[in-house]
């Protein structure tokens, strides 16, 4: 009898400090962020692609890379664009751009057109941007001041730019 | 067996596996504790940057007021002070508050314990945190003599290579480039006793191609355009290009000296010009002629020139007992105007024995316009973090990497 209620007693005590070992570690899974690698960069490259946005708008520069004198359009922009982007980010941010023509219909909707592209703004594949965790989007929006054509007036653009870190930060 | 032995061996083994437990969940959390103490370097580098250059300081245009120092500086931050300005529009006095040269001690400088302070990164006598705040122009610039032409017994440049690439090193192609190209004279017109200054200049331009260089040539060199008849052998000459590069809205200057005269350096500091001048051995302080009311020669971003006339406050006023250091060599100048945002360039016309030379002082300073730090960098292995943002004065464009790290 003695030898039973004190087995019985081991066991419990066994038990009990299995349930508490597990019920910590199960909690301890729950409490903690899923990566916290990424968490606090992504304003900061909010900022960093307003901010880099602003420096090339605010002296012409997209007038002079999107625009001709004329003010068409010119044929390669989104190559210019490309390179334009690639020497300005530091090396390790990937960037992916799309530019929209904004333009008010007759019934006076505004449609987003994307300006015409022969190759991707960007640096890199979907791939990339899918493996950096954690992607930034900086929309900006733009009215071209330095186009003087006859005719032609000013365009509304809409840039919409991603951006992510290439490796853990 | 007995119960009590029982007893004691179930109370071990909670004990044991409760202990170990706690130590093993302790451990783990420590570690990402760490982790995330690393990561949250990042919002307080953001925050703290924000408040370097987004936030004007108070009072507003500490910059430009001699009588706000370190003691009484309420409140940090060097975005520009003048009204309905563009984001990461910063004021040039301020940056230059910054900046302590070896040449000019700056007696405006802003201690950065004191900018720590009021960042919050420095409490309680101690750094929480060290930061470094480096500034530089986003295009960096150089220009070499490629040719010279003989013109009025004199050897003057006619052709130049200019080179730009961006802060990352890369060559910046396609980038428009404007040149000034100054002559500087000084001359006495017969019957006169009086020193009278001009200048000239010509233009062009050019773009630079796939390796970032642009080939500028005058066919001919600018050339005094003296109105009277000058005395001869008394007009003295002295060359200065200016240069502009644009790259897509990124825009940045630099210049270019024919003659470089090394015993004057000079500081810009809000409406005042500081020079200090040492004396070469062979060649006596008066004829320097420093002593004098001088006209300030102020370059802009878009490469104009602005005569400014500037009194000699040496020795005398309230300014004088701020800025001088007592160095025996320093002189203080009081511009009539006051400097505007896009002046990238001032400087004196100095004669000596006969020749005149053009002492400059940049604004910001180049080519590393800020290099303003807590301490020396960080040891290795200390986490640091990097952000960066392009900021403007004026028309011309930088870069700044601030780095944080904790102490």
């Amino acid at each position: 009898m003695k030898c039973r209620r004190g087995m019985a007693r081991l066991l419990e005590a066994v038990v009990a400090a299995i349930i508490v070992a597990t019920a910590l570690s199960v909690s301890y899974f729950y409490l903690l962020p899923a990566n916290p690698y990424v968490i606090r960069g992504g304003t900061d490259l909010e900022k960093y692609g307003f901010d880099t946005l602003n420096t090339l708008a605010r002296q012409g520069g997209f007038d002079r890379v999107i625009f001709d004198a004329s003010g068409e359009i010119v044929p390669n922009w989104d190559q210019q664009m490309r390179v334009v982007l690639g020497s300005i980010f530091p090396t390790g941010i990937l960037f992916n751009m799309t530019v929209y023509n904004s333009t008010i219909s007759a019934d006076r909707f505004v449609t987003l057109t994307p300006l015409p592209t022969n190759v991707t703004i960007s640096n890199a594949d979907a791939s990339a941007f899918l493996n950096a965790g954690q992607v930034s989007q900086v929309t900006f929006i733009y009215t071209t001041k330095y186009i003087n054509a006859p005719g032609k007036g000013f365009y509304v653009l809409v840039f919409d730019l991603q951006l992510a870190r290439a490796t853990r930060i | 067996m007995d119960a009590t032995f029982e007893y004691i061996a179930a109370v071990l083994i909670i004990f044991i596996m409760l202990g170990f437990t706690i130590f093993t969940v302790t451990s783990l959390t420590t570690t990402q504790l760490e982790l995330l103490g690393e990561q949250q370097l990042y919002p307080i580098a953001q925050k703290a940057l924000d408040k370097f250059i987004l936030t004007r300081g108070v009072p507003s245009d500490w910059g430009a007021d001699i009588f706000v120092n370190s003691t009484n500086l309420l409140d940090f931050g060097v975005a520009s002070s003048v009204p309905r300005t563009d984001t990461y529009d910063l004021d040039a006095n301020k940056v230059m508050r910054l900046v302590n040269l070896s040449t000019v001690v700056n007696r405006l400088y802003i201690d950065p314990v004191v900018a720590g302070t009021l960042m919050g990164l420095f409490q309680d006598g101690r750094w929480s945190y060290g930061f470094r705040f480096y500034m530089v122009p986003a295009l960096n610039i150089t220009v070499q003599v490629l040719h010279n032409q003989t013109q009025r017994g004199i050897s003057i440049p006619d052709q130049f290579k200019v080179h730009v690439e961006n802060a990352q090193g890369l060559v910046a192609r396609n980038a428009e480039v404007r040149v000034r190209y100054f002559d500087l004279y000084t001359y006495v017109l017969k019957g006169t006793d009086d020193e009278l200054f001009g200048w000239s200049f010509l233009d062009a331009s050019g773009t630079t191609n796939y390796l970032g260089d642009a080939y500028i040539n005058f066919s001919s060199v600018p050339s005094p355009q003296i109105i009277g008849e000058p005395k001869p052998g008394q007009t003295s000459e002295t060359f200065l290009l200016m240069v502009q590069a644009d790259y897509y809205g990124l825009q940045s200057n630099s210049f270019y000296q024919t003659d470089v005269l090394p015993t004057v350096n000079l500081m810009l500091e809000g409406q005042y010009l500081i020079a200090n001048y040492t004396e070469l051995p062979d060649l006596p302080k008066s004829a320097i002629h420093l002593d004098y009311d001088v006209s300030v020669l102020a370059l802009t971003n878009n490469l104009n020139l602005i005569i400014d006339p500037a009194v000699n406050v040496t020795g005398n006023g309230e300014a004088d007992k701020v800025l001088n250091t007592g160095n025996k060599d320093l002189r203080i100048y009081q511009l009539n105007n006051t400097i505007g945002q896009d002046v990238v360039l001032a400087g004196l016309i100095v004669t000596t024995r006969g020749r005149s030379y053009f002492a400059l002082a940049s604004r910001p300073i180049l080519p590393v316009s800020v290099d303003y730090r807590s301490h020396s960098f960080p040891s290795a292995g200390l986490r640091a973090v990097t952000i960066e943002r392009y900021v403007h004065i004026g028309r011309n464009s930088f870069v700044v990497y601030f780095t944080i790290w904790r102490m």
